[in-house]
């Protein structure tokens, strides 16, 4: 299977399904109160459709259908502050990611951690900035691990999904 | 997983435990900063004990109370309430920030002498 090879048309059908898979997992989400006793944790469940598409097409995709997923996330379910951190978050997690797959070192483990951790650290710098008080900094250490665990977590999944999508799905 | 997986993974957890260490060992601070929007607007001491307001007080932003030297943000008409949920602070430069109303509570100052630094 080569979805690269696609044409237009039906790139963009499958494009928008995967926009609409991550918003519906930003939207589940929402719905579980995971509480881990600090405040702004999530699991990043929609991240695992972007790491897949990252896999399955390029950079390019991953990063379109990741920034449609946040503004339509955010208008839905959020607001503009939400989305100006997710934008910053997902965009520069995002690079992280495409450099870690670049390099060819590391396997997809290493990838969605690279991802969860700049995803929080981008998202800390942000707020370091909003407040204009780098005292915050306190955070960094939980965020970097959070990011870490929940970077695992999403590899976990997304490499069950692209195991199954190469075995089943024809296209 | 690959070799630098767990190089990635181990410079992750190390870095994190290095900020954790260069955090911990706080002391007890003895007065609370209030920012709004960047500007200070209220120093109280952690010994005064109550409950103070950030707005009209019947219908408040924001509430907070102090007892036993901790602060606490009880009430906040933000729509995420993690400044609510967030546990009571009381050592020197935490924080309990609300990003919504832009307001931040600092922990400054603190109980022991401040010349330790530069004995010998």
């Amino acid at each position: 299977m080569n979805l690269m090879q696609l044409d237009i048309s039906k790139k963009t059908a499958y494009l928008g399904l995967f926009t609409v898979l991550a918003l519906a997992f930003s939207y589940l989400e929402t719905l579980i109160p995971l509480n881990f006793g600090i405040p702004g944790i999530k699991l990043g469940l929609s991240n695992t459709v972007i790491l897949c598409l990252l896999f399955l097409f390029s950079f390019k995709e991953a990063l379109i259908v990741n920034i449609a997923r946040i503004l339509l996330s955010g208008f839905l379910f959020g607001n503009m502050y939400g989305i100006l951190y997710s934008l910053a978050g997902g965009i520069v997690s995002m690079l992280a990611m495409w450099l870690a797959k670049r390099c060819k070192l590391f396997s997809i483990y290493g990838i969605s951690i690279a991802g969860g951790v700049f995803h929080n650290i981008t998202q800390l710098v942000v707020a370091a900035f909003v407040i204009n008080n780098l005292k915050i900094s306190m955070y960094g250490p939980v965020l970097i691990i959070s990011g870490f665990v929940t970077g695992l977590i999403v590899a976990y999944i997304s490499k069950f999904i692209l195991k199954s999508v190469e075995t089943y799905v024809r296209l | 997983m690959k070799r630098y997986d767990f190089y990635l993974a181990g410079a992750v957890i190390l870095i994190a435990l290095a900020w954790f260490l260069l955090n911990v060992n706080k002391e007890q601070g003895t007065k609370v900063c209030v920012y709004i929007n960047n500007t200070l607007v209220n120093t109280l001491s952690l010994s005064d004990d109550g409950e103070y307001f950030i707005g009209d007080k019947d219908m408040p932003i924001i509430s907070y109370t102090i007892s036993n030297g901790k602060l606490d943000v009880k009430y906040s008409d933000c729509p995420d309430k993690l400044c609510v949920h967030q546990k009571a602070i009381s050592k020197s430069s935490e924080s309990i920030v609300c990003l919504p109303n832009k307001v931040m509570f600092l922990i400054e100052g603190s109980v022991s002498n401040e010349f330790d630094a530069i004995g010998y």
